[in-house]
């Protein structure tokens, strides 16, 4: 059995925010650590291996999937967070710029990331993949049609990830977080930060430990026969 | 560039792999004419995955290169009816990594 100090962890989009936050959380617990995101990262530790990496190019994919195997022999675990965060617009003023991002980013960059760990994943009869959506998504709020729409995309590829892939032995589930304070949170509004409060069902801003502990529940041995679910955090829905 | 029948040979070890892993039941000798998907393939629709990830494996460790196996490359495949032997998958090898020497 692998212990933790042997396990390899995936991560995208760790220059700040939530995905430094998990992070930081699994370097405590003695994993090592693969991160990447578009921008420079000044974060630094023995255990922490990072790079440049825009996940909607497919090559930038591929090479950093590729080093991460050459560098660790193995990928146990991999969190697909990298998303945009965009100003929120009601549809009829979106650009379609503004979707092509989202659809990019969201939908192209989790789908080519799931599919280059896969294979290593299926190599090794193992792997746990989670993939971070949103609370928009179930409480469909209005201004993030594009932003909802392609989270939405998330969860439903995600579901079909985990019935092709259980049979090897590979899980795949869905974290959807509310509001979670973070410096990027901090630069939104107080209004649009009260009316999503408003609405989850736990009416307060969530940590990133909180995250960090569905997530290690569900890459734990103890959620082995847990794959394709989705679970909304702070939220009944 | 690997040749087919290099090819053929990566082919055999990927299978050879998946035989002591348990992912098929018997040992297959391959030639030219050997299923790998379809009806009448021995792998299933994982195993065959597994064996497609095995082989890009095998051969960015062989060229040291990357290298990017695309069914949709293949002019053989077709999507609606996807059959494929080994011997369009060694041809496919053969030709895809003679494009990388020509970069």
């Amino acid at each position: 059995m692998i212990n933790d100090k042997n396990k390899v962890i995936a991560i995208t989009g760790t220059s700040g925010g939530i995905g430094l936050g998990i992070v930081k959380y699994y370097l405590s617990l003695g994993y090592k650590v693969a991160g990447c995101a578009r921008s420079d990262s000044d974060f630094e530790h023995n255990d922490y291996f990072y790079k440049n990496v825009d996940i909607k190019e497919e090559k930038q994919v591929r090479s950093w999937v590729q080093s991460i195997k050459k560098k660790y022999k193995r990928i146990d675990v991999l969190v697909c967070n990298a998303g945009l965060v965009k100003s929120s617009l009601t549809m009829p003023v979106t650009s379609t710029n503004i979707l092509q991002e989202f659809m990019d980013v969201h939908i192209k960059g989790t789908f080519i990331t799931c599919r280059e760990a896969s294979k290593i994943m299926l190599q090794q009869k193992y792997g746990r993949i989670i993939n971070i959506s949103s609370i928009n998504v179930p409480l469909l709020r209005e201004g993030t049609s594009a932003y909802s729409g392609t989270k939405a995309a998330i969860e439903t590829m995600s579901k079909i990830f985990a019935k092709e892939l259980a049979p090897i032995g590979i899980t795949c589930n869905v974290i959807s977080p509310g509001l979670i304070d973070n410096e990027v949170t901090k630069t939104f509004s107080s209004e649009w930060k009260k009316n999503l409060i408003d609405k989850q069902t736990i009416k307060s801003a969530l940590k990133v430990d909180d995250l960090c502990y569905i997530i290690n529940f569900l890459i734990g041995p103890k959620s082995n026969v847990i794959t394709g679910q989705v679970i909304n955090m702070g939220l009944v829905n | 560039m690997i040749s087919k029948k290099k090819a053929l040979e990566i082919i055999q070890d990927s299978f050879d792999s998946l035989f002591r892993s348990g992912m098929i039941d018997e040992k297959v000798i391959i030639n030219e004419n050997t299923p790998i998907l379809g009806d009448s393939s021995v792998l299933d629709s994982i195993a065959f995955v597994t064996h497609f990830a095995d082989l890009e494996d095998r051969l960015i460790n062989l060229i040291g290169d990357d290298i990017y196996l695309v069914l949709d490359e293949i002019n053989e495949f077709d999507i609606n009816s996807p059959t494929l032997n080994a011997g369009i998958i060694s041809n496919y090898i053969e030709d895809k990594t003679g494009k990388l020497n020509d970069k």
